[in-house]
This record gives structure tokens, sequence and C-alpha cells, in this order.
């Protein structure tokens, strides 16, 4: 290994060489392949028609979904079970508990002389980052509470239940890793204010066993209004993340 | 004809010129398919998306505007065809050790330890969320500004700063033996 200046360098250096070293694809081959891709790009499109709806001609499709969706919204409507839980009932099951957490993180300032970087309530776990000292340039930076809940429900049923919730405080621009001992997870968060106050958030969540792993990048206002920032199915379930963020006033605390 | 910019291979082919479109697939075809190859870490795969991005390419060349390099714009548009591709059910996308690293003329003990390295690399790329990897391959390996990675996955600097940083800090915790 040359000697460089230092480790940032060196994983340079060594990813550079391992790219250069990928073979490349015979020139012969990537003729081919070009022009496959001409050809393939020439081709016209066609609209993809699910194999078991065949019978729904591309001629007239328009109208003819338009009435069968008609039809079929009129029946839903008529039979449909009480209604489902509203945005607002969502809403409100996702709130931002900012009383909950002030108090928490007041508490442990005190307790640990204003050394808190970051504080987590997961699941009612609670845990904890302490400064080490040397980063106190840190408190220049505003902190951001950040709550996360995720509701889960039965694809087809109509209510939700909140399955996960995570309120996080932490310094604008610092990433916090948090190790979820009941969850036996890894939480890694990383939190930006934008100029128009809303906050970035970067969030990966991995399971200890490597069997779940999920990345979500979300913007949401700093108003602690709580925002659904996915909604996703997997499998049996549905799934809705919804975030809240707010700036923790120092003389609040 | 190989001499003309990719702007300029571009309005001719709006102009209705023959064969611009081969030297210009020709001509990116290499940087793109590594592209695939170092985010996909699969040789088919890559080829693939390599392929669909493209076809996505040249049926969308009218949509081109030059705000940024025509590389620049393929690579946004592979970027997103992984992103696609990885949503449609792939939570992780499979490493599998190719085996045809090019040894030029190394021995027997360098070329274990090439291989190695090779297993270590593809193994720390692929553990990372496709968004630090994303972030990672296009400013270290393609060579892209954050600015521009930034407009690319429309986001902030900051935050590609802080997936480089992430994906650095990962890569080089597996890589330690390799690094001082």
């Amino acid at each position: 290994m040359d000697p460089l200046k230092n480790s940032e360098e060196q994983l340079d250096v060594l990813l550079q060489r391992w790219a250069q070293a990928q073979p490349a694809l015979p020139r012969e081959e990537a003729r081919q392949l070009a022009a496959q891709i001409i050809k393939a790009a020439a081709e016209p499109v066609v609209p993809v028609v699910p194999a078991n709806r065949g019978w729904v001609r591309l001629v007239g499709w328009s109208l003819t979904t338009g009435v069968v969706a008609l039809a079929a919204l009129m029946v839903y409507l008529r039979s449909s079970p009480p209604k489902a839980d509203s945005h607002a009932t969502l809403t409100a099951a996702a709130a931002f508990p900012l009383q909950h957490v002030t108090a928490l993180t007041k508490e442990f300032e005190r307790l640990f002389d204003n050394r808190i970087h970051w504080l987590a309530d997961a699941n009612r776990e609670l845990i904890l980052g302490i400064d080490d000292g040397e980063l106190a340039n840190r408190h220049a930076r505003p902190r951001v509470a950040v709550h996360v809940v995720v509701f889960r429900r039965a694809v087809g049923s109509t209510q939700w239940s909140p399955t996960w919730k995570t309120s996080v405080v932490m310094r604008d621009e610092d990433s916090v890793q948090i190790a979820l001992a009941k969850d036996h997870a890894q939480l890694r968060l990383w939190a930006h204010i934008l100029p128009d106050r809303r906050v970035v958030l970067d969030s990966d969540y991995q399971r200890d066993d490597e069997q779940t792993s999920a990345w979500l990048t979300s913007a949401v206002p700093l108003s602690q209004n709580p925002e659904m920032v996915l909604s996703a199915v997997d499998g049996k379930d549905e799934f809705q993340v919804w975030q809240s963020a707010f700036v923790l006033e120092e003389g609040a605390l | 004809m190989n001499e003309r910019s990719d702007e300029e291979l571009i309005a001719a082919y709006h102009r209705g010129e023959e064969g611009v479109l081969t030297v210009l697939v020709e001509r990116h075809l290499g940087a793109v398919g590594a592209y695939c190859q170092q985010l996909t870490l699969n040789r088919d795969k890559a080829q693939d998306i390599t392929q669909e991005t493209f076809v996505k390419a040249i049926r969308s060349l009218a949509t081109f505007r030059g705000v940024a390099s025509f590389r620049t714009w393929l690579l946004q548009i592979a970027t997103n065809v992984v992103r696609d591709s990885w949503s449609r059910g792939r939570k992780e996308v499979p490493y599998t050790d190719d085996g045809e690293l090019a040894h030029r003329g190394e021995s027997p003990e360098q070329v274990a330890i090439e291989a190695e390295l090779d297993q270590a690399i593809q193994m720390g790329l692929s553990e990372l969320p496709l968004p630090l990897r994303t972030a990672f391959v296009l400013t270290t390996l393609q060579g892209l500004t954050s600015q521009q990675v930034a407009d690319l996955e429309g986001c902030t600097i900051s935050t590609i700063y802080w997936r480089v940083h992430e994906a650095r800090k990962l890569m080089k915790r597996r890589l330690q033996s390799w690094i001082r």
C-alpha cells in the first residue's frame, strides 16, 4: 500500500483500483448490445394489460373501465362497513408528545449535567447518548425532537394499530445510532433542518438478524403536526409511517 | 463523427441524422454498465438495468435539456431504474461473486490477495443501504461532486455529505485489514 495521508484516501484508492479491475465488456459484445438497445428503443411501447384481464380491450377501455369502476364504487359505498380510521384519528394517534419529550430531556439534562447528546424513547425503552466533553460545539446547533409512529393493519381491515412509537431528541446535522434492545434492532438517524423550516430525516432501521432492513428519507415541517411519510403493503399487512418534528428551544428546558 | 460532443450528437439526432445514436450509446455503455455493476453487484442484473437505462434515455431524449451533462443524466436514469427494481420486491440486491477480476500477470499470492479484497469490497458495498451506496459510488467511483449527486437524488447537499460519510465509515470497518 502506498504511504497515503489517511485512511479516507486509502479507501478511495482501494475502491478505484477495484473498479478499474472489473472486466469491461468486450468490444464486439458492446457493439451488439448497443444495436439491441437501439432496436428495443425503436419498438413501439405497448401498454401492459394483465393476462387475466385480456377481455379489457385497449379500444374504448376508458369508457368500459369507467362504468365498471363507477358501478363497483356505488356497490362498495352502499355495502361498506363502518368508516375506517380517518386521517384525523391517525393524526391524533401520531400526535407529537411535546410535554413528555420536554420533561424527559429536561430531567436527563439535569441528571447528566447538560451532557445529553441524544435521547430516545423507543417503545418506552429509554436510551441515552452522552457527550464526551470534546463535542461542546455541538450545543451551538438547534436541538430537534422527532416523533415516529408506525401503524399496521391487516390488508382489508379498517382499523389501524400503532405498533411502534419512538421519540428522538438530537442535534441538527448529528447522526445517532440507537441500539433497540427490545426489538433486537439498530436505528440510525440523521436530521437536517432546511431553510424553509422543514426537517429532513434519513432513517435506517435494521434488525440484528438482518432479515429486516428499511431505509426512509422524509421531510416534515417543524410544526409538531404529524404527516404520513410512507404507506406500504408487506404481504398480508399494510403499514403507514407518520412523523412529526419540532425544535426544542433551549429556554424551554 | 466520434469527435463530436454529446450535445452535438444529440442535436444531430434531433435533425434526423442516422447513426448518431450508435455513437452515443457505444460512448457511454462502458461507464453506465460499470456504474450499474457497482450498484447491483450482479453482472446479469447490471446488464438488464444498463439496457433499460439506455432504452428509457433514447425514448426521452427530447426531454434532455443539457442542464446536467449527458453522462450525469444517464446515471440519474440508471439510479432510478435500480431504485424501481429494488422497490419492486427485492429488498436487497444479492451479492454474487462473479470471480472474474482482471488479473494482469500477477503471482498466485497476489491473485489470492486481490480476490480476497474484491470479495471484501463487494460484501461491504452490498451491506450499504441503497441511498448510501448510490451516494458513495457516484462520488468516489464516478467522480460526481456532492452537489451533482444532490441534484440527481433531489435532496440537499448536506444529506449527501452525511450519506457519503456514513458509507465511508461502514466501508472502512469492512476493509480495516487493508487500511492502515
